[in-house]
């Protein structure tokens, strides 16, 4: 470990040591989470959300509502977002959202050529206010770009034009990794996906008449679903807690 | 020969010399300053996948000054971020980090716009043996898969306000 003096500056240390404070509270608990159910139970991924099937399309894009779901333990997480996935099962998907990974609150984007991976990963400080978040395909370089308002967070390094099979599925979920965490969202502050969009081989973003909302996954029907407008608005939330 | 004529030469020959000293120390002070600082071994074996996975380019930084957060808040604060402990495995070193994936655009897409992070003196920590969650896609039927992949954390920390930047996960 590269070891450094430590400089003797109290002023700037005074305003670091503030930051650093911030943090520390914001990684602590700040934010929306309510009690999750403890233990966790078998790990698999749970779902909350909507999709569409059979749609040629090259982008998706949703504004999502921030919200700190509960977790089960350190190992657990609960997020929010929005995808482009291959068609096959061994196919890949580039993602961007929210989520409460392992304790952090954090925004993420995640890729992968293969259902299998490797996985590329990458996280940026927690979300303060809804924003919208999209994934498209550049067609000048084949890449899927993953997107949050007017930033892009990362890119595919491959094609998936050459290694997915198509049409792609947008996908616009909420997710945990064990049924007793939660996705975004309460009863009383439903988690809201509007402006849920595709994009056309042309550019153009429009609805997705398609978009269905399948049955949330657990068996303890925590998870709910319902349209605000079909088929460009719906909330996701937990109930019970 | 005259007397002060000698010693004019003598004058001449010594500024000369006085000159040359001058010169080499310069030089030597440029070299010392523009010296390319070289990354600690595990941080270069990080440079080249941050670069051909995330399009992130890091140097080690060629100056401390300026930095007013020193290695160990930046090990506590990256710890912290990523709910790691306190006293879990990590190290980090000071560099100079730009992302060319992480770029705002003037429009939805739009040209490509400049990176958010340009040449930004950072503390890059790495978190070894990371559990890193896998937040697969809606596929019924699709077979199953583990939850979460092992990889080393990168995370860059602001070297004057300590501001968390961005964290990404180098797999195994």
């Amino acid at each position: 470990m590269k070891k450094m003096r430590p400089p003797i500056l109290p002023r700037r240390l005074g305003r670091w040591t503030a930051s650093f404070g911030a943090v520390v509270a914001l990684v602590a608990g700040a934010g929306n989470a309510g009690a999750a159910r403890s233990p966790c139970g078998a790990t698999s991924n749970y779902f909350d959300g909507a999709w569409a099937l059979n749609t040629d399309q090259y982008g998706a894009s949703a504004n999502i509502q921030p919200f700190k779901p509960a977790i089960c333990g350190s190992s657990s997480f609960g997020a929010a977002w929005s995808m482009e996935s291959g068609k096959a099962a061994a196919d890949g998907w580039a993602q961007v959202g929210y989520g409460n990974f392992q304790g952090s609150y954090l925004v993420f984007s995640q890729w992968t050529q293969s259902y299998f991976g490797p996985y590329h990963t990458k996280y940026f400080a927690a979300p303060s206010g809804t924003a919208q978040y999209w994934v498209n395909y550049n067609f000048s370089n084949g890449h899927l770009y993953m997107n949050k308002g007017l930033t892009t967070l990362d890119q595919t390094t491959f094609d998936p034009a050459v290694s997915w099979t198509g049409p792609w599925i947008p996908e616009f979920l909420g997710e945990t990794n064990h049924c007793e965490s939660d996705v975004p969202g309460v009863a009383g502050n439903r988690v809201a996906y509007t402006s849920v969009k595709k994009m056309a081989r042309d550019g153009t973003w429009s609805s997705i008449s398609s978009l269905s909302l399948p049955t949330p996954d657990c068996t303890n029907s925590r998870y709910h679903r319902n349209w605000s407008v079909q088929p460009t608005s719906f909330q996701i939330y937990t109930d019970p807690l | 020969m005259p007397g002060h004529l000698l010693s004019r030469r003598r004058v001449v020959l010594l500024a000369l010399a006085a000159g040359a000293v001058g010169v080499s120390l310069a030089i030597m002070a440029f070299r010392s300053h523009t010296a390319q600082a070289t990354l600690p071994p595990p941080f270069q074996a990080a440079q080249g996948a941050l670069s051909s996975t995330y399009g992130i380019e890091i140097a080690a930084a060629a100056s401390t000054r300026d930095v007013t957060v020193t290695q160990q808040q930046a090990l506590k604060s990256a710890l912290a971020q990523m709910s790691r402990p306190l006293n879990a495995l990590a190290e980090a070193t000071l560099v100079t980090v730009t992302d060319t994936h992480y770029v705002n655009h003037a429009q939805p897409g739009g040209a490509p716009g400049a990176p958010v992070l340009a040449n930004r003196l950072a503390w890059l920590v790495l978190i070894p043996n990371s559990s890193v969650p896998i937040v697969r896609p809606y596929k019924p039927g699709a077979p199953a898969g583990p939850g979460s992949y092992t990889a080393t954390l990168a995370v860059f920390i602001d070297a004057h306000t300590g501001e968390f930047l961005e964290a990404v996960s180098l797999s195994s």
